[in-house]
């Protein structure tokens, strides 16, 4: 009867209903977000990000040869300070290089890689000099070998969370894979991400 | 006048002077120490021993060089007295840089090495090309120099990437280049990560992973069936105990059994990393991107379509000639594993893959460079056509200099 419709609440559009009643299996978007997530998570340097430490600048301090790798000492007088700039000691006899304003300038300068992609594609975009050669980004950008291109890609492998076996089956709650119902045990004890997370 | 070879990569430089035999490796970034706070720049950290919870500030993003004061940090560190003692008014450079690199980016290399350092003279050119020059001994070396073949696929599994290069008559193919982004980097963090998640969290341990990563992992022949193993009662053959280090007694701890006093270091407060199907699931990502959620082919294939990629006449030499260099070629059974699979997706072709074996393969480039200048084959000569010096980088400008080594790749 109409009424009943308006009296049960709509469930919320990304979940999908399986036969399970009650349960849900993960959407494609929140997969895929966490795929990426984790993609970029793995192409890091550091786990941990450090944002102090990346943007202090670097001097290059020639008097000070005994102090390699520590911090300047701060004046008695002034009352803890915090860390400026890393100080890094050179060779005993001094700079090696002339240390120029314009060096000083490009070593201050906080670039970072997608930034020069933007300008270098950018800069290939407007230039009509160069209609013969085809610039370094232009190649940079197309050379990925991707599985469309002529091969044939298999679907992507799972692998059991705990174990590191196969992973066959998923998780109804939150989506990650086990092996076998040990597995699954412990995945639930221990690690499910609904419980712990 | 001495000529300084200097393969700037994004984990390590190998830096040196062409008459020694082995050059330096220097690590290319700044770190800091977690509990002492301390910075050490290149290779100073060897003199900590405190290498738990290493930052890393590295002059490298994504493989290309974006901080140039953190490199212009190491360089000082490298150039010093202490490590290479150079003068750089008197020395020729040889210098590496990314395949592809930017416009950008080698304006601003080639006015740090005339303007800013004053080098005398300076050839730049990819570390691929370096190593395609010294191949020719790596491929058919029987001890005499040999020059390089005339089609040729470099493979270099670097750190931040894998980039596969086919080369004909020495010059880069470069509508035929490939690139994944799977490297040495991407394999120590998928370590780290899967440990983290089963064993010991260890994630911020960088440093340790990447020595278990050398130590411990390898590149299985048949995938599906070392799984079995791993999985089932032949587990002994596999499994792998990682002693952690404590830094009183060793420094990047070590393979249970491996170390003659073994039993002498176990004390009872060790900490175990057992490694089973880690060992070879994590190599595996080089050849199934997809096991990472990596949309990109797996490196058998990018080769297989870099030669394809290539005119047809020439694909069967390329196929014949197959060079993987870079610091993960050092894994066991990458080459069989690589020629297999290049084998069966170009099963008409003979499939020839070489790894070097008088050096390492991430010294390759160096060795490379190093086996030009001294050959005495006329092909090398011509690497001093390809220099240039200061007075000619002053008259002709710095764009004229870029067109001019972009003719050199």
């Amino acid at each position: 009867m109409s009424d009943d419709k308006n009296l049960v609440p709509k469930a919320p559009a990304r979940r999908v209903q399986s036969r399970y009643a009650g349960k849900y299996y993960w959407d494609k978007t929140t997969l895929e977000q966490r795929r990426r997530a984790r993609l970029q998570m793995l192409e890091r340097e550091n786990y941990t990000m450090l944002p102090d430490f990346e943007s202090m600048p670097i001097a290059s301090d020639v008097s000070n040869t005994k102090r390699q790798g520590r911090p300047p000492r701060t004046p008695s007088s002034a009352p803890k300070a915090r860390l400026s700039k890393i100080v890094i000691s050179t060779a005993d006899e001094g700079l090696k290089r002339a240390n120029r304003k314009e060096t000083r300038a490009l070593a201050a300068q906080k670039v970072s890689f997608a930034d020069i992609l933007a300008s270098e594609t950018g800069c290939e975009a407007t230039s009509h000099s160069d209609k013969d050669k085809t610039s370094p980004s232009y190649y940079y950008l197309t050379c990925i070998a991707t599985p469309q291109q002529g091969s044939i890609s298999a679907p992507a492998r799972h692998f059991c969370s705990i174990c590191g076996y196969k992973g066959l089956y998923t998780c109804v709650d939150c989506g990650m894979r086990y092996c076998s119902l040990p597995c699954k045990s412990t995945h639930v004890d221990t690690r499910c991400l609904k419980h712990v997370a | 006048m001495r000529t300084l070879i200097l393969d700037n990569g994004s984990f390590t430089i190998k830096a040196g002077y062409s008459d020694i035999q082995q050059p330096l490796e220097i690590p290319n970034t700044i770190a800091r120490t977690k509990r002492t706070k301390r910075v050490y720049v290149g290779d100073l950290i060897d003199k900590s021993n405190d290498l738990s919870g290493l930052y890393y500030r590295s002059p490298f993003e994504r493989g290309y060089l974006v901080h140039w004061d953190a490199e212009l940090a190491v360089w000082d560190r490298a150039l010093s007295d202490d490590v290479l003692g150079c003068q750089p008014e008197e020395t020729n450079l040889l210098l590496t840089e990314p395949v592809f690199n930017f416009r950008r980016i080698q304006r601003s290399m080639d006015e740090m090495v005339f303007e800013e350092y004053g080098f005398s003279s300076l050839l730049r050119a990819s570390s691929t090309k370096f190593a395609a020059l010294g191949s020719g001994h790596t491929l058919y070396g029987n001890g005499k120099e040999e020059e390089a073949p005339e089609c040729l696929v470099v493979v270099d599994v670097g750190h931040s990437g894998t980039y596969v290069a086919p080369y004909h008559r020495g010059r880069m193919v470069a509508s035929a280049v490939r690139r994944m982004d799977v490297g040495g980097r991407l394999l120590t963090n998928y370590l780290k990560e899967t440990v983290s998640f089963r064993y010991w969290d260890m994630m911020d341990e960088t440093f340790i992973m990447n020595a278990v990563k050398e130590r411990c992992c390898f590149v299985t022949q048949d995938f599906y069936r070392d799984l079995e193993t791993a999985h089932g009662k032949g587990r002994g053959r596999l499994a792998v105990d990682y002693v952690l280090p404590d830094f009183a007694h060793s420094k990047t701890g070590f393979v249970r059994g491996q170390e003659p006093r073994t039993e002498e270091l176990m004390r009872d407060s060790v900490q175990i990393l057992p490694l089973c199907n880690e060992r070879f699931a994590v190599p595996e990502a080089l050849f199934h991107p997809s096991d990472v959620g990596m949309d990109q082919s797996g490196i058998h294939q990018a080769v297989f379509q870099a030669v394809m990629a290539c005119d047809q006449r020439l694909q069967p030499a390329m196929l014949a000639n197959i060079l993987v260099v870079g610091g993960s070629a050092n894994l066991p059974g990458l080459r069989d594993r690589l020629a297999a699979e290049v084998q069966a997706l170009a099963p008409a072709g003979t499939v020839r893959v070489a790894v070097p074996e008088e050096h390492k393969p991430e010294l390759s480039a160096w060795m490379g460079a190093q086996q030009q200048l001294h050959s005495a084959s006329p092909a090398c000569t011509a690497l001093d056509q390809w220099r240039v010096t200061r007075e000619k980088y002053h008259e002709l400008g710095p764009d004229r200099i870029i067109a001019h080594f972009d003719r050199f790749k």
